[in-house]
């Protein structure tokens, strides 16, 4: 295609330049818009409320921690969040990494299972049942006492990406549950091992603290956590339905009451509260499910079954699951508040928890948290 | 006559061409370096500059071998609209060039101010919180808190990169000078044990814990993890020196003259007026396999003096726009599922590729067609 | 006969293609065929077991099928019959291959010959490959050498062998089907026995043990199983919750019953073992009747995707280009125009089967043409035929079939070469997941692609034509040179419009226009590379030869912007030089730049020049001007 005819260069000349002056003033103009990004800014922010952030306002230094240990060469202190008394770096050649922490949970006196399947998946592993368990712990001695459980779990290398490594040993004492985890590159933690078991056998408590260090700088507006020494300081209130009679909690359990119907048959409602997600909504209803002999069920199916609900200054949902064979009936509500998340579970035959539903839905509505 | 020389080889097909080969080889070697320096630094080097420096071996010159992205960019534009402004006009039979001429106007115009004005960063939201601010991918600040205030703090953020320049800082809201004693670009964990550094903090964690320098990292998937010592200096004595990092997550908390203040080295931050609270992350793979089938976030925009209070779902290739900025579904937590991560871009001038493409998409059809035309015409007489 | 031939010729390829699309005879008296069918979920999407072997066997040996003594061959379905139900026999078929002169020196293996070897082989060295293996999967996948991509890629082949044996029936056992009578026996009493013990009551600890044992079986065959075959339990609640056998099992704990699928498979697997085909022929079509209860749609994608991968279409297309293209230059030394029309109508007939794997393709993945890289090259092919079509339907000079039928046959022997890692239709990435981009911005690079290969072929037409034979005369090289030029500017609007889709796709998905990406960089170096052409033309800098020169310089662009840039890092850095496909990608461009410096050549050595000159100088009164661009 050839060019067009061309006017004289002069007369060209003219038409082009104001054109050409113009596209200069543009791009001069940009040009200065984006060169003020290197300034200092100064803006207002909210208050952040606890669950943001990391760690109390508290200085590091004051804290007191309740443990104390000895550090194995190699792995570094680091400051530690809210809800880690411990944390360590460790690195390996080349790009090998791997972190060590160390956080009490209070009140978790109850079994392993729902732990060890969090954390197996956290390195890619199926879960396993129950039954399979036993098999999978190695005694290890913790701060000179022996008879804690330790698990190491190998990420499977099937899909081809790094395989991690976990260890993880769990160690029981006046109500209070501490976990201490090694995780990182599969290779580096192998080779951990023996400084891992060393550093465990190391470890010691201090005297007299039955509550870890979580209680005492918990954040103000969630409740601090029920079990241990602690009494009822941190329970909510709640107004107990008609017809409802508290019996005593068990493990794990805040509270329990017992529905038992006159016509026969009975219903169970307990009151469970865990920090974080304890382990997720999903593995929680499955587990509930395997209670009233139901199958498991995916993600997807989940969010069917779940209902959300009112609940005051909390996110809640509730479900209703109905085992047809064994005639057993089970209505959980699940409410987050704050970085903890409460369980209320009603289960029993049928036809009773049919008829106790819409109390104890009311019952889940009215409770005041808060100390 | 100097004048018209000039003007006549702005207009010239012959600059178009060498300015487009230059371009070419640009893009081409700048993309070989990436492999070496990574993106950002081959962008910078290359592309967001008006040449490409090289410094020869066993010197500290800094020769200018190649012209960079800007320049050729800026050339290009020039010789774009002299050369189209002097040869066609607004001539009729020129309206399919015309069109693609002003489609790449467009472009090139739009790309400039979006290299300028464009703001990236990310919000990383667990299930059931709220977030009102997002986070720089890159770049770290200097905050220092005033939090007196029972209602709201009052940040002043120093960018990292007037850390960088070691001079002592002032600032109208800061009671105090900063004295920057170092500053390291990137940095790592010091195993216990290792060798102390020639500054020591005075307060705070880094009376606990140090850090070592380490190379500034060009690989992706890393970030540079700054560290500095800083000193405050109000009008006479000292407030300390402090050890500030992007590794530590608590701010450290001081007071001076009856006001707390916090300060922390953490990514830029950019707070909105609502927030976003994450209701619901999904991120499904396809069965038995590690590839990802969708993500999607279910998130609560919440807007206190607007009141508005809505529930919206962010899910790929289906961003949330507002207020001036649009939310991606990015990515995830591999490690948490909960986590959601969101990309959030402030880009005035998003929308001029989109014009851009349609004009030069029926500009050229348009050249396309006629010439089929009289082909096909010619071919059957 | 001069008339017939076209109709002859074409006629017996219409027959030969047709005739591939009957069903195969089967040779066992095993119902194979109906066993390939079956759809099993791996990889994310369901396809049938015979994809499932095919897949496995291209990753294991480069081929679809295992060759046996004398000519037999063992289909990849009758190979994964004998590996998941009798792997005896199947660990002496020499499954893998092996390559690698170090390697095969450390597994004590004979470097000469045929590198196909077999489990048993392979057997006393496998502790050796694991630990080669995991040193280095350590190294980074860039900077690891070729031994070490060798053990991987061996150690990667064994784990999928192994993983097969596992997924119909765990590896030991032997007679699946009493064991399987056996464990439901068992599973009351033990359940039983696991709650009392739970709740700290006596327990009968044999039957605790006894369900202990053969849940950890399970459990081990559930880890390694590689397709899921069992179809889902509750369909309406999820259809991609296929299981494996091993899991399955150990569901049942909780249900009670074993799932009738597996006592199907079960019934397969032994009625094999033990040699009863006509009871494996009754079980499969039991089985087959259950699921088209059910999973009618699952099961009709199997039997449609078995049929498409016996079929074959680019095989067929493939076959059929090399005979266009030996027609097409056949027909500039004799019978012009016979070989021209006749291979004008196989070309058709190529272009006619082409599309239809194309089609059947896009139907089996729901998705539009181009998904990944195997797709963009079976694409790029037949954009340049379709093109090839076109022109020739024009000039009627042989060119567009030479052009179309070598870019056809090469762009397909890519393709087969990019299906040796694995299934070609494999799920997308959510970011990918979504069909008007993909039909849109990916179609249209892609076809850019295309349009600038076609027009540096056609310049190599010229050339070589031009240099090697007196039949550049001036009236084909302007008829090149209108061709050339307008399928540059096709290229240039196609690839212009193609990446600014993409363009603004990256903006609708993560908010960023243009990230200078090297993918996004190569496709924006074609642009400009078109561009320029077009420019130099206008500006008069170039005339014909500069042209012809620069599109086959296209070439090398768009090649290195297609493969090059999946490989910065790997064939740019100083460890991956002897990657394969680097090395052809070297080889490529070598061959065209040694045919643009052919094209710089001087007049004189240009033999159909010559002979123009020659023709003018005998012709003083008609003395035509030398071609100039028009």
């Amino acid at each position: 295609m050839p060019a067009g005819p061309r006017p004289p260069g002069a007369a060209g000349a003219r038409f082009a330049l104001p054109w050409v002056r113009g596209c200069a003033g543009v791009l001069v103009t940009l040009v200065l818009a984006g060169c003020e990004r290197e300034s200092i800014r100064v803006y207002q922010a909210p208050k952040e409320t606890a669950p943001q952030r990391q760690a109390m306002s508290t200085p590091f230094e004051s804290r007191v921690p309740q443990i104390h240990w000895k550090l194995p060469a190699g792995w570094q202190e680091l400051p530690a969040g809210q809800m880690r008394v411990g944390q360590f770096a460790v690195s390996g050649q080349g790009e090998q990494k791997a972190e060590v922490t160390i956080i009490p949970l209070p009140g978790l006196a109850g079994g392993d299972l729902d732990n060890v399947n969090r954390w197996r998946a956290q390195v890619g592993l199926p879960p396993v049942k129950a039954e399979e368990l036993p098999k999978l712990v190695e005694d290890v001695q913790v701060g000179g006492q022996a008879g804690s459980q330790l698990y190491d779990f190998v990420g499977t290398p099937y899909d081809r990406s790094e395989t991690n490594r976990l260890l993880v040993a769990v160690f029981r004492a006046e109500g209070t549950a501490w976990f201490f985890k090694m995780l990182g590159d599969s290779a580096l933690v192998a080779a951990q091992k023996p400084a891992f078991v060393e550093f465990l056998k190391n470890v010691t408590f201090e005297q007299g603290a039955p509550h870890p260090p979580i209680a005492a700088a918990a954040p103000p507006d969630a409740p601090s956590p029920p079990g241990g020494g602690d009494g009822g300081s941190g329970k909510p209130t709640w107004t107990v339905p008609a017809g409802w009679q508290e019996q005593a909690p068990g493990p794990m359990q805040t509270a329990k009451f017992s529905a038992p119907d006159p016509a026969g048959g009975k219903a169970e409602i307990t009151v469970v509260v865990l920090p974080g997600d304890a382990g997720g909504t999903l593995a929680n209803v499955n587990r509930w499910r395997g209670q009233i002999g139901l199958a498991p069920v995916g993600e997807a199916e989940l969010n069917q079954l779940l209902t959300p609900f009112e609940v005051a200054g909390a996110q809640a949902v509730h479900l209703d699951m109905t085992a047809e064979g064994a005639k057993r009936r089970l209505v959980a509500a699940v409410v987050s508040r704050g970085g903890n998340t409460w369980f209320y579970k009603l289960v029993g035959d049928e036809a009773v928890v049919g008829k106790q539903k819409e109390a104890f839905l009311q019952f889940v509505r009215n409770i005041k948290y808060g100390s | 006559m100097g004048l018209k020389h000039l003007v006549r080889v702005l207009c010239s097909l012959r600059l178009t061409v060498v300015c487009l080969a230059l371009g070419m080889i640009l893009v081409f070697v700048g993309t070989l370096a990436q492999v070496e320096i990574g993106i950002y630094a081959a962008q910078a080097k290359y592309f967001r500059s008006f040449f490409v420096y090289w410094t020869p071996p066993g010197t500290t010159l800094n020769l200018p071998i190649m012209p960079g992205g800007y320049l050729i960019g800026g050339v290009l534009l020039v010789n774009l609209v002299a050369a189209h402004a002097k040869r066609f006009g607004l001539a009729r039979n020129k309206t399919g060039l015309l069109l693609v001429h002003a489609g790449l106007i467009l472009l090139l115009v739009g790309q400039l101010a979006t290299d300028l004005l464009q703001v990236e960063s990310a919000m990383r939201i667990s299930e059931g919180e709220a977030r009102q601010y997002s986070e720089d991918q890159r770049f770290s600040e200097l905050a220092i808190i005033d939090t007196t205030a029972a209602d709201r703090d009052q940040v002043v953020a120093i960018p990292e990169s007037l850390l960088a320049r070691k001079q002592d800082i002032r600032h109208p809201n800061l009671p105090f000078a900063v004295r920057v004693h170092q500053y390291w670009v990137n940095s790592t964990n010091v195993p216990h044990g290792g060798a102390a550094g020639a500054v020591r903090a005075t307060e705070g964690l880094g009376k606990r814990v140090q850090f070592a320098e380490a190379a500034p990292t060009a690989r992706m998937d890393m970030r540079n993890m700054p560290t500095a010592y800083v000193e405050f200096l109000p009008a006479s004595g000292s407030l300390g020196t402090w050890l500030v990092s992007d590794w530590i997550d608590t701010p450290q908390t001081f007071t001076h003259d009856k006001r707390t203040y916090q300060v922390a080295l953490r990514l830029a931050r950019y707070y909105k007026p609502f927030s976003l609270q994450l209701l619901k992350f999904s991120h499904d793979k396809y069965m038995g396999t590690e590839i990802p089938k969708n993500f999607s976030s279910r998130v609560r925009l919440q807007h206190p003096e607007t009141r508005e209070d809505r529930e919206v779902l962010i899910y790929m290739n289906n961003p949330l726009r507002y207020g001036g900025e649009t939310f991606y579904q990015a990515g995830y937590d591999e490690k948490d599922p909960r986590v959601t991560i969101l990309q959030v871009v402030r880009n005035p001038g998003w929308l001029t590729p989109y014009f851009s493409c349609s004009l030069v998409g029926a500009g050229l059809l348009i050249q396309f067609l006629t010439h089929l035309v009289g082909f096909v015409k010619r071919r059957t007489e | 006969m001069k008339r017939y031939f076209p109709w002859l010729i074409s006629g017996a390829l219409a027959v030969w293609v047709l005739t591939s699309l009957r069903p195969r005879r089967e040779h066992s008296p095993f119902d194979t065929a109906g066993f390939g069918r079956l759809p099993a979920l791996l990889n994310g999407r369901v396809q049938p077991l015979d994809s499932v072997a095919r897949n496995a066997l291209l990753v294991m040996r480069g081929r679809q099928s295992v060759a046996l003594e004398g000519r037999v061959k063992l289909s990849a379905t009758e190979w994964l019959m004998e590996v998941t139900m009798k792997p005896e026999a199947a660990d002496d078929r020499k499954s893998f291959r092996v390559d690698h002169p170090d390697l095969l020196g450390m597994l004590k293996l004979p470097a000469s010959g045929a590198h196909f070897f077999s489990w048993n082989e392979l057997k006393d060295s496998f502790e050796n490959i694991e630990n080669q293996a995991r040193r280095a999967s350590g190294v980074e996948s860039q900077a690891r050498n070729t031994f070490e991509k060798a053990v991987i890629k061996l150690h990667f082949a064994l784990t999928i062998y192994h993983r097969l044996k596992n997924s119909l029936r765990p590896e030991t056992s032997d007679n699946f089907t009493a064991e399987l009578a056996e464990f439901q026996q068992a599973i009351g009493p033990g359940v039983a026995a696991v709650k009392r013990r739970e709740a700290g009551q006596d327990f009968n600890q044999q039957d605790f043990d006894r369900i202990l044992r053969l849940l950890q079986r399970y459990e081990v065959a559930a880890n390694s199983a590689y397709p899921m075959i069992i179809p889902p339990v509750h369909p309406d609640m999820g259809r991609d919750a296929w299981a494996s056998v091993g899991a399955s099992l150990m569901d049942t704990v909780h249900s009670g019953e074993i799932q009738p699928a597996v006592l199907r498979y079960a019934a397969l697997v032994t009625a094999y073992r033990q040699a009863r085909p006509d009871d494996f022929n009754r079980a499969l079509g039991e089985y087959q009747q259950w699921l088209g209860e059910t999973f009618a749609r699952e099961a009709k994608k199997g039997r449609r995707e078995f049929f498409f991968h016996r079929w074959q279409p680019f095989y067929q297309s493939t076959v059929l280009y090399l005979c266009v293209f030996l027609l097409g230059c056949a027909s500039w030394f004799t019978w012009a125009r016979t070989f021209s029309r006749t291979g004008f109508y196989v070309l058709a007939l190529a272009f006619v089967v082409h599309t239809a794997g194309i089609l059947f393709r896009m139907i089996l993945e729901g998705r539009p043409p181009v998904t990944n890289l195997y797709s963009s090259a079976i694409f790029v092919g037949w954009g340049a035929v379709l093109l090839g079509l076109v022109l020739e339907r024009f000039y009627r000079d042989s060119i567009g079939l030479v052009m179309a039928s070598a870019l056809g046959f090469i762009t397909q022997v890519i393709a087969h070469n990019l299906s040796l890692d694995g299934d070609t239709m494999e799920m997308l990435r959510a970011v990918l997941d979504t069909n008007f981009w993909l039909a849109t911005h990916v179609v249209a690079i892609t076809l850019g692609y295309s349009a600038t290969f076609v027009a540096g072929f056609l310049a190599i037409v010229y050339i070589v034509r031009g240099l090697f034979t007196r039949g550049l005369d001036a009236p084909t090289a302007e008829a090149l040179t209108r061709m050339v030029y307008g399928i540059v500017c096709f290229a240039t609007l196609f690839s212009f419009v193609g990446t600014i889709l993409g363009g603004i796709w990256a903006d609708q998905s993560w908010g960023r226009f243009w990230g200078w990406d090297p993918k996004e960089n190569g496709a924006l170096i074609i642009v400009l590379w078109n561009a320029i052409i077009l420019h130099a033309r206008w500006g008069g800098l170039v005339r014909e030869r500069g042209l012809m020169n620069l599109a086959i310089f296209g070439n090398i662009v768009t090649s290195f912007s297609w493969f090059g840039v999946n490989m910065l890092g790997v064939g740019l850095h100083a460890y991956g030089f002897m990657d394969k496909a680097f090395y052809w990608l070297m080889l490529f461009v070598a061959s065209q730049v040694v045919l643009i410096g052919l094209g710089l050549l001087p007049e004189q050595y240009w033999a159909s020049l010559r002979a123009r000159a020659a023709a003018a100088a005998a012709a003083p009164a008609a003395q035509r001007r030398a071609p100039r661009a028009a």
